[in-house]
């Protein structure tokens, strides 16, 4: 599954919340995005390296 | 009996020419007809009054829209003059600190020096206020006295850099305009919450409080008033003290592999020690700037480079979270990237080993907002 259903031109984070991510596409959608879950997920792997 | 049949017939004619005659010349159509013509000359009137209305009201406009920009223009020639005062003022004082250095202090010891800032209207401050501006001066003579330049080398600097500034004149003029309205829209707040305190306040206070409030605020208006003068002259020279841009290093960002090279998107890490670039090539490539600004080399290595599915679009830095990378490609993909661990590697081992960690959005995360 895909994040958006056509081309995505523009990704930014968020410089007040940077755990928040926006991204806009060609289907004519924003997204915004909340990536605490990945985050705890990449500190079990820094652990485990 | 036939002659009178034949009278007959002639009186019935007779009579038909009668009526006819007085049909035709009646008062009653007659009225009518005058009536109708009445009217048609008071529509044309009233279809002439309304278009002289019409001329009347769009000159009226006109009037208002040309004299509100002539009210506008006047203030800015009025503040523009205040400006030029208040420059020729801060000049004549720097050239006193030049050659009459001594003359400068004397007079400003005896507290008769007269200051033009608020808005071109002269007056005179008293002894004990002048404490602060006495030091300023000081150490604008000091400043003056270590650092004198040459007459001629100002005129040659002057006339090279105010040929950049006519070529620039519009925006220079829009940024002149913008931080002054943004100064006007302060100094009026100001004001007019100094006028409820006093409301507030009530005329029981006497007059002696209320003119120190009034020339203290005047006072505060003017040194900002300088303040800003001095911050525009400030942004003026750091504008002009930049004249091209030189390229510092050149990158080939070419694949043998790849026929298409163009880049999408650059970017800073957080600490501005390493930089991004994506593009068509399908790649994200980080490079170490120290090395390539001092290291000149033909072919520079990317310390880390990944490759993607489809054509990069965008990538973008997180500010916090260093080593954090998102990418957004043409296949409709967000993603963050980590480069973090391969850091950890590299700096390790010495040796460049790839190893992109990918996470997509859709099997990790929990918030996802649609805005349509």
């Amino acid at each position: 599954m895909r994040e958006h259903e056509r081309r995505v031109w523009s990704v930014d984070f968020s410089i007040v919340d940077p755990t928040k991510l926006v991204s806009g596409s060609d289907d004519g959608s924003v997204k915004l995005w909340d990536m605490n879950q990945a985050i705890l997920f990449l500190h079990l792997l820094y652990v485990s390296f | 009996m036939r002659l009178c049949h034949i009278d007959l017939l002639l009186i019935l004619l007779f009579c038909f020419f009668l009526f006819d005659s007085e049909v035709l010349q009646s008062e009653f159509l007659n009225q009518s007809r005058n009536s109708l013509e009445e009217r048609e000359a008071a529509l044309r009137l009233r279809e002439e009054i309304e278009e002289q209305e019409l001329l009347l009201d769009f000159l009226q406009q006109l009037q208002k829209r040309k004299q509100d920009i002539a009210d506008s223009l006047q203030d800015t020639v009025a503040f523009l003059s205040s400006d030029i005062n208040e420059v020729l003022h801060q000049q004549s004082a720097l050239g006193h600190c030049v050659n009459f250095s001594t003359d400068l202090d004397k007079e400003v010891c005896s507290g008769t020096v007269e200051d033009q800032s608020d808005c071109g209207s002269r007056k005179r401050f008293r002894p004990e206020l002048q404490g602060v501006d006495m030091e300023e001066n000081n150490r604008t003579v000091e400043e003056c006295s270590r650092t004198v330049p040459s007459s001629e080398l100002i005129q040659e600097s002057v006339l090279s850099k105010s040929s950049r500034l006519m070529k620039n004149f519009k925006k220079l003029e829009t940024a002149y305009f913008l931080t002054r309205s943004k100064l006007a829209k302060q100094a009026g707040n100001q004001i007019s919450n100094h006028q409820i305190v006093k409301r507030a306040t009530g005329s029981a206070i006497g007059t002696e409080g209320s003119s120190i409030d009034d020339f203290s605020l005047e006072r505060q208006y003017g040194r900002r008033q300088r303040g800003w003068v001095n911050s525009f002259l400030e942004g003026l020279c750091k504008y002009l003290s930049f004249s091209k841009l030189k390229v510092r290093a050149e990158l080939k960002h070419c694949d043998l592999l790849n026929s298409s090279n163009l880049v999408c998107s650059v970017g800073f890490d957080r600490d501005r020690e390493f930089f991004a670039t994506a593009g068509v090539n399908k790649k994200i490539k980080v490079f170490d700037y120290n090395m390539i600004v001092n290291e000149h080399r033909d072919i520079h290595y990317p310390v880390v480079e990944m490759s993607n599915r489809s054509k990069l679009s965008c990538i973008c830095w997180n500010s916090y979270m260093k080593s954090h990378i998102a990418s957004s490609d043409f296949e409709g993909i967000v993603q963050v990237i980590s480069v973090a661990c391969f850091f950890i590697i590299k700096f390790v081992f010495d040796a460049i080993i790839i190893i992109s960690l990918y996470f997509r959005f859709g099997m990790l995360l929990g918030v996802r907002f649609l805005l349509r």
